[in-house]
């Protein structure tokens, strides 16, 4: 089943239709849960969670701004991300854990996010596919280093040390703190 | 994420506004890059194209490809450890088979080598096709279709073609190609369709990067097969120094052949043995190749002698005397070309000159009768004398003197005039060309040698009795 043919099953049939849309695409939603949450509970719970989240958001999806699969991707990753926050706050029980991001809520704070925004998608724009891949599977999928390395066969030292050289050079194109 | 510093942080959070392309999605899989790789490698070792090196560089890369593919995915079920077995395999066999080339021992095991190596690429194809049937499976999927199986009756059938019919013609080698296209094609669509459910797979952690490896083997297969082609390129002779004295036998016998008109330049390159054969001598003819018919006769001065023999024979000798600059490590060639004449005996002698001191060695020469197919006349045996050999680096004054002898007639007919071509065809390997060790054969293609010919046709009168 293609995406417009499940997209048209959906809006015919929204329990059908999220259900194939789970069968086909729970492997993927799984593999990005998995890079934030390694623990398989945690794991499972926010699978739970992305599912109700999908539910209730299928309507915002529009496949004009991208692909279906983006758009899971980037469902499976906020609330995989939203749930590692919670986890964090329960730990340390405080309302807002320590070195946490916050988010902006002022003008002038979405001003400058659009901003900082706009000039990181220059500097991907810029990067080999290679390290492109590497920044998204760090910053973007959160996976840990082991897993990259295996992912992309390389070493974990190699790995640090691309990935070393590419923070260096968005350093340089952004600019920001030093190591 | 607590060891991330404040620039860390401003990443993550500014690409939560930057949502990855669906081909970035698609990348980031444990999946896709050792399916591509596996694919890629599948198509450049299947197939054989015996022209710039590809037969060479494709199946280099192509295993090495593979390699890479099957060592991300071994961990996932017992079929894709076993195609990663296959694939360390066919990396050693390639490795060895490689290098061996470039060694004079290129011959030997070719059979059993292609063999394996078939068998082996058999046994991975199979194991591929059960890796990815458990992989479905194992995802609660089953495959609608089943390409690997087409590609191991493809494999099938080129291996019988190869045995049974080598040269089928363009009509079956292009069905070939459009049935391998097809079957790839459609190994790229199923694996496309399987992505989804690839993301489940686990990959192999690894203790040296893919890129290293490749480096790695390339860099010392490049190496070994340039020192051994180096190295067996150039045939190792023993040479002595040139002692001018000569018993009373051979100066009588010199003696001989200058009053029967032997130029001083070909009496000088031959040795005691040669003298010896030649005290009954009733005649003799000098020719030069003022035109070689093809090849670079700038850097070769060719000369051929016909002695007369008692008994309806002749000892023809060509001499062939190489300029200073023309490097010739390398290995050479010298060969009595094709004639229906009976022919034995055949010497080949170098001499040249090194630190002052001249020095003669004898060549070891083959003489093969094999099944000529000439055009006009049918086929026929003929008696091939070849002989290789190479100059030390250095040598000046560079000579080749190339004998053998010939049956001129049974019994003398009527005629007192006889003619008598003479061909020698004297080779180089193309250093540039050519894989870097490859024994020379008159058979080769003429891309891969340079040719001089020395070409006449000797003219004698029976004396009258």
């Amino acid at each position: 089943m293609t995406d417009t043919e499940l997209l048209d099953l959906l809006r015919r049939d929204r329990a059908a239709g999220t259900e194939a849309l789970l069968a086909r695409y729970r492997p993927l939603l799984r593999y990005i849960i998995g890079g934030i949450l390694p623990e398989i509970e945690d794991g499972e719970d926010c699978l739970s969670e992305v599912c109700l989240v999908l539910w209730q958001k299928l309507d915002s999806f529009d496949a004009a701004k991208g692909s279906l699969s983006a758009w899971l991707t980037a469902v499976a990753r906020n609330t995989a991300l939203n749930h590692l926050k919670a986890h964090r706050r329960r730990e340390a029980h405080t309302a807002e854990a320590v070195g946490e991001p916050v988010s902006p809520d002022t003008p002038e704070q979405i001003l400058l996010r659009r901003e900082r925004a706009e000039r990181l998608k220059a500097a991907l724009d810029g990067l080999r596919d290679r390290d492109r891949q590497l920044f998204y599977r760090r910053y973007y999928y959160l996976q840990p280093l082991s897993q990259i390395a295996a992912e992309m066969g390389m070493t974990e030292r190699a790995a640090e040390g691309r990935l070393y050289r590419l923070r260096q050079r968005l350093r340089q194109e952004l600019g920001g703190d030093e190591p | 994420m607590s060891e991330w510093n404040e620039f860390d942080r401003e990443l993550m959070e500014t690409v939560t506004d930057l949502p990855p392309t669906a081909g970035t999605v698609r990348a980031v899989t444990p999946w896709r890059d050792a399916m591509d790789r596996i694919l890629l490698g599948l198509c450049l070792t299947c197939f054989s194209l015996n022209f710039l090196y590809l037969q060479y560089l494709l199946p280099a890369i192509g295993t090495v490809q593979l390699y890479l593919g099957f060592r991300t995915l071994r961990g996932n079920n017992r079929f894709f450890n076993f195609c990663w077995f296959f694939s360390i395999c066919k990396v050693i066999l390639l490795f060895i088979g490689f290098v061996l080339e470039a060694t004079p021992f290129s011959g030997i095991l070719t059979g059993p080598r292609a063999f394996l190596q078939a068998g082996i690429t058999m046994a991975m194809l199979l194991a591929l096709r059960q890796a990815l049937r458990l992989s479905a499976a194992a995802a609660d999927r089953a495959m609608g279709r089943d390409p690997l199986l087409w590609t191991a009756v493809w494999y099938a059938a080129l291996i019988a073609l190869a045995l049974f019919w080598p040269e089928p013609g363009w009509v079956v080698f292009l069905l070939m190609v459009f049935a391998f296209y097809r079957i790839a094609k459609s190994l790229h669509s199923v694996t496309a369709e399987l992505e989804e459910w690839g993301c489940g797979v686990r990959a192999s952690s690894v203790r040296l990067s893919g890129r290293q490896l490749q480096m790695a083997y390339y860099a010392s297969l490049l190496a070994l097969v340039l020192l051994c082609g180096l190295l067996s390129n150039h045939i190792w002779l023993k040479a002595e120094p040139i002692e001018q004295t000569f018993t009373t036998e051979a100066e009588a016998a010199r003696q001989h052949l200058r009053e029967l008109g032997m130029p001083e330049e070909f009496l000088a390159q031959l040795p005691e043995e040669e003298l010896r054969q030649l005290s009954d001598a009733s005649a003799c003819q000098y020719l030069e190749n003022e035109k070689a018919s093809s090849g670079n006769n700038k850097s070769l001065r060719l000369s051929g002698t016909m002695v007369y023999l008692v008994g309806g024979t002749a000892r023809f000798y060509v001499l062939a005397e190489y300029a200073d600059s023309v490097p010739l490590f390398r290995q050479n060639l010298a060969e009595f070309a094709n004639s229906s004449t009976v022919r034995w005996d055949g010497a080949c002698y170098l001499s040249y000159e090194k630190s002052g001191t001249a020095y003669r060695t004898t060549v070891p020469v083959q003489e093969n009768t094999e099944t000529v197919d000439n055009y006009f006349s049918g086929p026929s045996e003929s008696t091939f004398i070849r002989a290789r050999y190479s100059f030390p680096a250095g040598a000046k004054n560079r000579t080749c003197l190339f004998v053998c002898t010939q049956k001129l007639w049974e019994s003398p007919g009527p005629d007192t005039d006889y003619y008598y071509d003479c061909i020698v065809n004297f080779y180089r390997s193309r250093l540039s060309f050519t894989y870097p060790y490859r024994p020379l054969s008159g058979q080769e293609p003429s891309h891969r040698r340079e040719l001089t010919q020395f070409c006449q046709i000797f003219e004698f009168t029976l004396p009258q009795s």
